[in-house]
């Protein structure tokens, strides 16, 4: 039994079916990197997993629990799976620390005080302690995207879910960004990206997974993904993204 | 886009600036016909500022000389009327309408701060989400539709006149007054109540999306992440409204409180005039202007601070 | 987490306030000092005598000229009336203002005051939802001009734009077409009576209908370029006003009536108006 487990998930925006039935593995400390073109269900996928969006069909299971459907406790699923999102997301009316540390008070009920020393403490782990009492828009996108992770793992998720987290940013800050993920797949964070970074998905994830039109048309270890793909479509996809010296 | 000729043919209608506006205008075309196109140009410019100095200088002048004309008309009578000296330099009248003054200011500070929290209130409920709360979207719909639609000089009979009469416990026995506030701030909580909701629903729907993947449950999202993000964005637009309030308190004079605008009565009475009514214009104005105008800066540093981060 | 407190808390101290502060005005220097009363007239506030007018009542509270403060009258047929009533009583006298057309349609709460003292005219349709009490004025409706206009028949009436107040009778006479003759087509209907008198003075109405005496007031304060030129009889008279069947007519007619009988209100007629009603000439109004 894996860790996660997407058993032939649907789901349908209107008269547009998105995916259209996702069988998916994801064991614990594993990182799977989801790759295909725009609009090929990676966000939708993600969204699913923690109940942003309600699935049409199938179900997903994490540790064992069915956690998609009816009769699920929503905000429990969501203290086990934190995620991050490409346009950063982070609250403009609160400084960076309480950024961190609102939901930890909130929601898993730790003092003021507690939540501060172990934001305080993450803070230092990316670097950015002195930023603690900016407010976010006084951050690059860089550090602000860096906060956002911090702050999705101020909840000690069990699963950290990351949408395209660099492609809103600059070139040049994307790199401070992706160290953070790579020092969380060492540490053995569980994770799933939906990334158009292909030169960090080859260097991190264990598994990859193309996805198109709604199926996840190929997956396996990263070397026979974007080397000796199997599929012509897969193939297709990434001879492009080599010719966009993109790899 | 009117040429320089047609303009200055209009700006002719108050001369001073008129002529100038035309001479050039005529310039231009002449150097225009010899082929100085640098010159003509620069001719057909003075032309076109001439005509605008004619517009606005011309329509202050002769604003100012209609006035004028009102108020000594028909034997100076609307300036005897309304802006009678004798009245207008009468300390103990001015007293008298200070000391009612002094309630519309009371009536409208707290009926402001009501109204600013149960228009929250309201907003909330219209945005509860779920078919369980419908009925309490209901509501609250119901709530804003009629008083926004009902005039607030009917709403303050009703409640200062009929909720007295009922004889109700408690609502029964309010003073005039209090009437006055619970009133007003019915009607423009409902107004006020869109304003909130309009920010609310203007917060991306990505803050919430995000508070809700940390975990957070709807209603501390909305209190802690969507509600003072909305607050902050609608305070400026909201205090507009504000505006028509301090100026309705003028309606409570309708349930017989001796307020600015009954005292102006009396006043007006004793004198057989009406510069009552324009000394209380005065004192609304006196309220008014100020807000505005400080308004008008907390609106300029609000969205400096959003631009700033850019 | 403050905030939500504090606002609260300044609703509440607010909502506080506005019960003290109440509008109703402090009795006006009398020379009250109430002794033991003759009758026991049930007040709705303990040791107080509380009436309701609605302002401005030139001549009846408050000599016009005198004050521009309603807080300072202390003067006037009805305030004279008030206090004197208050005496016999052994209260002292507060009074409120309330508007007119809430007065007439018996929408003050009568547990909120005991009578009313405001000019106001008997007449059956208000006496569905009120008590009046026995008339203590002769009243009838006079018209007042400026000086150089001719009355000498109601047919130069109806030759004028004539204004009224909402909700007298002066304007139900001339345009509610139930009073047989009255009807004028030029009329003009002011919601309060200094904007009637307004129009009068800048040319925008030939007169204002209304009683008699209150037309008299104003003629006294224009500096001879108003007069009362003309009054129709109507036999009017003016009452005080009870809630409807609460019981106070029975207390304060008796009083009332004594007044009448002593002379004392007829005093006050001669020492107030600025003119003696039977001295302005008297024109028929024709029915057919």
């Amino acid at each position: 039994m894996a860790f996660l487990e997407l058993r032939d998930v649907h789901k349908r925006f209107g008269s547009n079916e998105v995916l259209r039935g996702i069988n998916l593995d994801v064991e614990l400390h594993q990182v799977v990197c989801l790759i295909g073109a725009s609009g090929s269900g990676k966000s939708t996928l993600l969204r699913c997993i923690n109940q942003l969006e309600t699935i049409d069909g199938g179900e997903i299971r994490l540790g064992g629990d069915r956690v998609s459907g009816r009769g699920i406790d929503v905000d429990v699923l969501r203290r086990e799976v934190g995620i991050v999102f490409q346009s950063f997301n982070l609250f403009p009316h609160q400084t960076v620390l309480k950024n961190i540390t609102l939901a930890p008070v909130k929601v898993l009920g730790f003092t003021k005080e507690l939540a501060e020393e172990r934001g305080i403490a993450l803070l230092k782990r990316i670097g950015l302690e002195e930023k603690a009492k900016e407010y976010p828009d006084r951050l690059s996108g860089g550090q602000q995207q860096r906060v956002a992770i911090v702050r999705a793992l101020a909840m000690e998720p069990r699963l950290l879910l990351l949408d395209e987290i660099t492609s809103a940013l600059d070139p040049e800050l994307v790199g401070e960004v992706l160290n953070i993920v790579r020092d969380l797949a060492k540490d053995g964070m569980t994770m799933m990206l939906a990334t158009h970074e292909m030169g960090f998905a080859k260097e991190v994830s264990s598994k990859v997974c193309f996805l198109h039109e709604g199926v996840i048309h190929e997956e396996g270890p990263p070397e026979q993904i974007f080397e000796h793909p199997q599929q012509d479509r897969t193939k297709a996809f990434v001879q492009r993204i080599i010719e966009a010296g993109r790899l | 886009m009117l040429t320089y000729r047609k303009a200055a043919t209009i700006a002719l209608l108050f001369p001073p600036a008129g002529v100038p506006a035309m001479v050039h205008s005529i310039r231009a075309s002449r150097l225009a016909r010899e082929g100085e196109i640098e010159s003509a140009r620069h001719e057909g410019e003075r032309a076109r500022d001439w005509s605008w100095y004619a517009v606005g200088i011309g329509l202050s002048v002769y604003s100012v000389a209609f006035l004028t004309w009102l108020l000594l008309a028909n034997n100076h009578a609307v300036a005897r009327v309304f802006f009678g000296w004798a009245t207008l330099t009468d300390g103990a009248a001015w007293k008298s309408m200070l000391k009612g003054f002094w309630i519309n200011v009371q009536v409208f500070v707290i009926a402001e701060i009501i109204v600013l929290v149960w228009a929250l209130v309201v907003a909330v409920m219209r945005l509860l989400p779920g078919p369980a709360c419908r009925p309490i979207r209901f509501l609250a719909t119901v709530y804003v539709d009629v008083f926004r639609g009902v005039p607030s000089l009917l709403v303050i009979y009703i409640v200062g006149l009929g909720l007295a009469q009922a004889n109700v416990p408690i609502v029964g026995d309010f003073s005039d007054i209090q009437y006055a506030i619970i009133a007003l701030s019915l009607t423009y909580g409902a107004y006020v109540s869109e304003v909130y909701r309009a920010g609310i629903e203007s917060v991306h729907w990505s803050q919430t999306a995000a508070a809700r993947s940390l975990g957070l449950t709807y209603s501390q999202t909305m209190r802690h992440v969507v509600v003072p993000q909305a607050v902050r964005r609608v305070i400026p637009p909201l205090l507009n409204d504000f505006i028509g309030l301090q100026k309705d308190t003028a309606l409570i004079s309708v349930l017989g409180v001796l307020d600015v605008v009954n005292r102006a009565r009396f006043i007006n009475n004793s004198r057989g005039t009406l510069a009552a009514y324009s000394m209380a214009a005065i004192l609304f104005l006196l309220v008014t202007i100020p807000f505005t105008r400080w308004l008008d800066g907390l609106i300029r540093r609000q969205q400096a601070k959003t631009l700033a981060g850019r | 987490m403050k905030t939500p407190r504090l606002i609260a808390a300044l609703i509440a101290v607010g909502l506080l306030a506005t019960a003290c502060g109440d509008d109703d005005n402090e009795p006006a220097a009398g020379d009250t000092v109430a002794p033991a009363g003759t009758n026991d007239c049930k007040p709705v506030k303990p040791g107080v005598l509380s009436v309701v007018t609605s302002l401005p009542g030139p001549n009846f509270w408050g000599t016009t000229q005198a004050e521009v403060d309603p807080d300072e009258i202390s003067s006037g047929i009805e305030f004279d009336m008030a206090n004197m009533i208050a005496q016999l009583c052994g209260l002292e006298m507060e009074f409120t203002n309330e508007g007119f057309e809430a007065i007439v349609a018996g929408q003050i709460d009568p547990t909120s005051y005991d009578l009313v003292l405001s000019q106001v005219t008997i007449g059956e349709d208000r006496a569905k939802v009120v008590d009046f009490s026995v008339g203590y004025f002769t009243s009838d409706q006079g018209l007042l001009v400026n000086k150089g206009t001719t009355v000498a028949s109601w047919d130069d009436v109806k030759a004028l734009a004539v204004g009224v107040q909402a909700s007298t009778t002066a304007e139900f006479y001339v345009t509610s077409g139930e009073v047989a003759g009255w009807t004028l087509d030029n009329v003009k209907s002011y919601p309060d009576l200094a904007s009637a008198y307004a129009a009068l003075n800048a040319g925008q109405v030939d007169g204002v209908l209304i009683d008699t005496p209150i037309n008299l007031g104003q003629a006294a304060q224009s500096d001879g370029k108003q007069e009362v030129v003309a009054q129709f009889k109507t036999g009017e008279e003016y009452g005080a006003i009870f809630g409807k069947g609460n019981g106070k007519k029975a207390i304060y007619d008796p009083i009332i009536q004594g007044l009448i009988d002593d002379g004392t209100i007829n005093a006050l007629i001669a020492k107030y108006l600025g003119g003696d009603p039977s001295t302005v000439p008297f024109v028929d109004v024709p029915t057919a």
